[in-house]
């Protein structure tokens, strides 16, 4: 209002509409929108690239074609829906996935389950196979996928 | 004799005061009550207050003392909010300071960011219905974002003559949040709603957390370059800190760098607001607009997240919308208390910080729309 | 699938091989119906058999705390994964209950002992398997197939 001529000042709707705010706004609310939705989903994905970058295996999938990548035999990643007692033999194997460094080693797993008097290690380690949680690695080693992890158990 | 004690007695601030710098003075002492006995955001408002009662001590024009001459060391110390200086500063230190795991965990709560943003628009066209320049009412209208530096900064750029009063509002509604809030939470929200408890963040590993700034800058900041100033600071201040190799600098940042920052910062706005300059009408709407932005920002947050929760398999508490609006983290430990009022069980800081920090960069995205849109 | 032919097809190790040479193969394979838990081959022992999977799955614990799991129908406990000279390398496990087509190691190893594209279609098809199941382990020709 500074410097303006008091007369000139316009008021309400008028004021608005003369001053293009209506444009004004839609058009940063969207722009705002926009970027923290965009952005959001990017970094939804960061901890995908994360996976990638630790497994450079993957990236080399995902260029072969699809017939060599069925016959690779990978882990299935299907999402199982599983019975509570299931979930509950997951989220006992997830306490002793976390006294392991990130990569599993699967006899290591099968021995440490065998020790603590788990029911049916062998039966339930394929569970976690075949439900992705445990992924195998181009080394040699699992990880365990803590994302389906959460999604199995939930 | 006599006349040269009546000569100093009338260069005294005795003799030159005014009704509006006593006005001021008590604003001032009540800013410093609020920080030191209420515990109201004490590192803004008693730099804030005691800034008011160096501003209205009334001296003789001329003298060099006025933070508005332009030979007092106060100007020189003032150059750093006019040109926007110190706003980045906070904003690195802010950066240094802050964990976003939870929002790597969930980014669907970023979106409760980006609704508060909404208040800032609102508001935006409240002033230009009030009269206010669209520059003028850009500026009154970012208060809505509840982020001090980024509204200093804003006016700075657009509308330098409202430093002043848009600062005090702004720091002034950031320290009641804890007052504002509430009711509107309260009334927006069934006792169901606020009942809701949330799931278990995901663990965010340390590379995420180094990769996250890195993304947030490059693309937010070639959406909106304007943003660049304080998104820049902010995330590199981010990056100092989850790059582990940086944490001397980082440190430095979020310690005695943000800490010079803000006692600069705060005496300065809190001496700019001389009382002939302050006391305006045009203050008196802009403290209006400024609760009005703040009340549609919390607003706007709280429907947005029920909103969400209409399309959500898991839903998440709507107090979290208030969260939006990015004081932090004062905002996101408002949510926590009302929460846990209805469920001692229910502990939501830790999410609402997701919402919480995405308010810094929703509300800075959105100062460098309008400055873009206002050029 | 009542016979080894079927799995035999499946598997792509054997799958390069022609419907006769198939039929050949056959009657080397005896099908065994596996459990949960049961171990089909100790790393240290004499190696006597090599396992092709039709159902269920098993693990193949190598060394230093590496593990391949067989899991799909035509692969293949065999070769250089399994055993050197002789000796097994790995211990084979079994995960979950299924059915495994057993074949005397030697009877292998006389296969593709011959120079005959038999063998080196049987090879190729290792090769292929072994570098897709075990790409952490050296160029199989290196370990030893045999």
């Amino acid at each position: 209002m500074n410097g303006v001529d008091a007369a000139s000042v316009l008021y309400g709707l008028e004021a608005i509409n003369a001053n293009n705010g209506w444009a004004i706004s839609v058009v940063g609310i969207t722009i705002v929108f926009t970027g923290l939705v965009a952005l959001s989903v990017l970094i939804s994905q960061i901890h995908k690239l994360v996976a990638l970058y630790d497994n450079p295996g993957k990236i080399k999938k995902l260029f072969v074609s699809r017939s060599e990548s069925v016959a690779r035999a990978g882990t299935p990643k299907a999402h199982l829906d599983l019975t509570e007692a299931q979930k509950q033999v997951c989220r006992q194997y997830n306490l002793l996935a976390q006294t392991m460094d990130d990569v599993i080693s699967l006899p290591k797993l099968l021995r440490m389950a065998e020790l603590s008097g788990l029911n049916d290690p062998h039966a339930n380690m394929n569970l976690l196979i075949k439900s992705g949680i445990l992924c195998a690695d181009e080394q040699g080693y699992f990880r365990w996928d803590e994302d389906i992890f959460i999604r199995t158990i939930s | 004799m006599d006349a040269l004690f009546l000569e100093f007695f009338q260069n005294t601030g005795f003799y030159l005061c005014d009704y509006r710098n006593i006005i001021m003075i008590i604003v001032g002492m009540i800013f410093i009550y609020l920080g030191i006995a209420k515990d109201y955001e004490p590192l803004l408002l008693v730099p804030i207050g005691f800034g008011m009662l160096v501003g209205n001590i009334p001296i003789f024009k001329g003298l060099g003392l006025g933070i508005y001459e332009n030979n007092s060391v106060l100007h020189y110390l003032y150059f750093g909010v006019t040109q926007g200086i110190y706003p980045p500063l906070i904003f690195l230190g802010i950066g240094a300071m802050t964990d976003f795991s939870t929002l790597l965990a969930r980014p669907v709560l970023m979106l409760l960011g980006a609704a508060a943003q909404a208040g800032i628009f609102i508001t935006f066209l409240g002033a230009l219905a009030l009269g206010f320049l669209p520059k003028e009412a850009a500026a009154i209208g970012i208060i809505g974002g509840a982020d001090g530096p980024t509204a200093i900064f804003l006016t700075a750029k657009l509308a330098p003559h409202l430093i002043g009063p848009i600062a005090v509002a702004a720091y002034s509604y950031m320290a009641l949040v804890p007052v504002i809030q509430p009711p509107i939470m309260k009334l927006l929200t069934t006792r169901k709603e606020r009942l809701i408890h949330m799931e278990e963040p995901r663990q965010v590993t340390k590379r995420e957390k180094m990769i996250f700034p890195v993304i947030v800058f490059l693309l937010c900041c070639f959406l909106a370059p304007a943003a660049l100033p304080l998104l820049g600071m902010l995330c590199f201040g981010n990056l100092l800190k989850e790059a582990v190799v940086t944490e001397r600098l980082a440190v430095t940042a979020r310690t005695a760098l943000i800490d010079i920052a803000t006692i600069l910062l705060g005496i300065t706005v809190g001496a700019s607001t001389q009382g002939d300059v302050f006391l305006t009408h045009s203050s008196v709407k802009i403290f209006i607009l400024g609760a009005l932005s703040f009340g549609i920002a919390t607003a706007s947050g709280l429907l947005f997240a029920k909103f969400m929760n209409l399309f959500l398999k898991k839903k998440i508490n709507p107090l979290l919308g208030a969260a939006g609006v990015s004081a932090v983290p004062d905002s996101a430990r408002v949510v926590h208390i009302v929460g846990q009022r209805e469920d001692p069980t229910n502990f939501l800081l830790m999410h609402a910080m997701a919402p919480n920090v995405s308010g810094v960069i929703g509300s800075a995205i959105a100062a460098g729309v309008l400055w873009s849109l206002m050029l | 699938m009542d016979s080894s032919a079927a799995c035999l097809s499946e598997s792509i190790i054997f799958n390069g091989l022609d419907a006769r040479d198939i039929d050949s193969l056959v009657p080397l394979f005896s099908r065994w119906t596996v459990m949960p838990g049961e171990i089909l081959a100790q790393a240290g022992h004499c190696a006597q058999f090599f396992f092709l999977v039709e159902e269920g799955a098993l693990l193949v614990a190598l060394e230093a705390g590496r593990a391949v799991v067989l899991n799909r129908p035509g692969d293949f406990a065999g070769l250089s994964m399994v055993s050197l000279k002789g000796t097994n390398t790995a211990t084979i496990t079994v995960l979950e209950k299924g059915v495994v087509w057993v074949v005397p190691c030697l009877n292998i190893l006389d296969l593709i002992g011959h120079d005959s594209p038999v063998a080196a279609t049987i090879m190729d098809g290792w090769q292929q398997f072994y570098a897709e199941k075990a790409p952490f382990c050296s160029d199989p020709a290196e370990t030893g197939v045999v």
